[in-house]
């Protein structure tokens, strides 16, 4: 017999907090929320019962015959299937969430032109608010801040659409030395479907901020700065003169191309393409598609949940995705600490130091002893040096074998389990340390022809 | 008290620990790709427990 558990009533009070949350504190978007801390109603739940079978022990009641049951276990289960599908929709598709405003999918749709403008000087601030709809930026001669485009609005008749447009005029407001464009579609409250594609004229010496929801954002031409922020945006910025910023929960490309000042990323997407940025680039968050750098002429600082990357100065390119890191003409201090990659560096200088859960990494330094630092828990190891290289390696394998066609002078003995070590030579401190738990090490020199002695083997292991 | 403790309290603790290892992956300690065998450890310390606590059952009436 079962008696009344307690997890019905907290169910209850857990949902009834959440849609007040809802209702007093919008801008929180609960799905958001959810998808960031579910693991923690798991555990909630286990508790509860935990505590619940306690109390019922000390009391010396029946216990029940199990504690959770089949039934609550599917829930739990289809809980994490949720979770884990809603976070990869999210993250590897971020333009399902246009399937969240299903309003859109009803009605037709009314277009209505939009302009207006406004004196502002040679270096406004423009900020720009355009909840919906695409915003393009450019910058040209003049001192007029110049606003054209559409409003859409969906709606079932033409009279419902006339009275919602009207509800949202776009605003182009001085205060100044700042410009307000904003087109207002939050007053058409939950009617939803209105947005507007605006293309914004600006002065060249203008820094621009936009604020919106979905649409792409593209800015171009200026002088100033930039700053974005958007639930769902593509980004593109080209010929700006000052730093960027972008914030995005979405996207499916970032693109920046030559930019004057210092980059910061922050959020979610996919593709990252950026060329030509003389700052700092700093990025943080969560990118599923590629990333591709050219010419950064500043540190690259990478941060993700499972990848830590930092480069000195990338006058060639680096490029990344969730399984590879490709990168010729690079200048260290190169820093990577990542769970699963596979790493080529081609071309580089100044020290590398490399930490991998699992992945092959191959390394072509393009100087004669450079400073090289590799950990594998998992993974084969290349270094292939350049012809007249004298540098100190100190090599290790626990299981695997190691390769060396560099120096016959250098011995490889046993180590850990049919694994292989080669130390520095005596009295050298080694400014090369390549260790791996599990995995091959092949020492190498580039020539174009395939060496001729028979390289120095240890033990074949299987790995 | 028909069931045991230890028999009753598995689900639950089960449950704890799955939330604790998906709430280690989404805050990037460990991944469950790597860590999920915990479950099968503590799955197999709790039936242990288990054998043990019927045996005491059952070798209680004849002491």
């Amino acid at each position: 017999m079962r008696r009344g558990s307690l997890i019905g009533p907290f169910i209850l009070i857990l949902v009834g907090v959440v849609l007040l949350i809802n209702n007093l504190k919008p801008e929180l978007s609960l799905l958001n929320l959810f998808l960031t801390y579910w693991p923690f109603l798991l555990v909630a739940w286990g508790a509860l019962r935990l505590i619940e079978i306690l109390v019922s022990a000390a009391r010396s009641q029946p216990l029940p015959p199990d504690g959770i049951t089949t039934g609550e276990w599917v829930l739990a289960v289809l809980l994490c299937l949720f979770a884990a599908g809603a976070d990869f929709a999210r993250t590897q598709l971020p333009k399902a969430r246009i399937a969240l405003h299903g309003l859109e999918l009803f009605g037709e749709s009314f277009d209505y032109p939009l302009a207006g403008s406004v004196e502002a000087g040679a270096a406004p601030q423009v900020f720009i608010e355009n909840l919906r709809g695409s915003v393009r930026v450019a910058g040209g001669e003049g001192t007029q801040v110049k606003v054209e485009g559409r409003v859409t609005v969906r709606a079932f008749a033409r009279e419902e659409a006339d009275k919602i447009h009207a509800k949202c005029p776009l605003e182009v407001i001085q205060q100044g030395d700042r410009i307000i464009v904003r087109t207002n579609q939050e007053r058409a409250g939950d009617s939803g479907g209105v947005s507007a594609d605006l293309e914004i004229f600006v002065p060249k010496g203008a820094s621009v901020s936009v604020q919106g929801r979905y649409g792409d954002i593209d800015v171009a031409n200026i002088d100033g700065g930039v700053e974005i922020q958007s639930d769902n945006a593509g980004v593109r910025l080209a010929a700006v003169g000052g730093d960027a910023r972008i914030e995005l929960d979405a996207s499916d490309i970032v693109r920046v191309v030559s930019l004057g000042g210092k980059l910061d990323i922050q959020g979610r997407g996919e593709d990252i393409d950026l060329d030509d940025i003389a700052g700092r680039v700093t990025i943080e968050g969560a990118y599923s598609g590629d990333l591709t750098m050219r010419k950064l002429a500043q540190p690259l600082v990478f941060q993700s949940k499972r990848t830590e990357l930092r480069v000195a100065r990338i006058p060639g390119i680096l490029h990344m995705d969730l399984g590879d890191l490709t990168a010729e003409e690079i200048e260290g201090p190169f820093f990577l600490k990542s769970s699963s990659r596979d790493v080529e560096l081609t071309a580089f200088t100044g020290p590398v130091e490399i930490h991998l859960q699992r992945g092959d990494v191959e390394l072509r330094p393009a100087e004669k002893n450079p400073r090289i630092e590799v950990s594998l828990r998992s993974g084969d190891i290349s270094l292939i040096l350049p012809e007249g290289s004298g540098a100190a390696i100190e090599a290790s394998t626990r299981r695997g074998e190691i390769v060396n066609e560099l120096d016959a002078g250098l011995s490889v003995e046993e180590f850990g389990e049919g694994g292989a070590r080669l130390a520095a030579p005596a009295g050298r401190e080694p400014s090369i340390r390549l260790d791996t738990r599990r995995g091959n090490i092949t020492l190498r020199k580039t020539t174009a022809a395939p060496p001729k002695e028979t390289p120095q083997r240890l033990k074949t292991t299987s790995v | 008290m028909n069931t045991p403790l230890v028999t009753a309290v598995r689900g639950p603790v089960l449950m704890v620990t799955l939330g604790a290892l998906f709430a280690a992956d989404r805050f990037g300690a460990a991944e469950f790709g790597q860590t999920w065998p915990v479950l099968i450890i503590i799955y197999g310390v709790l039936k242990l427990l288990e054998r043990l606590a019927l045996r005491r059952r059952l070798e209680a009436p004849r002491a």
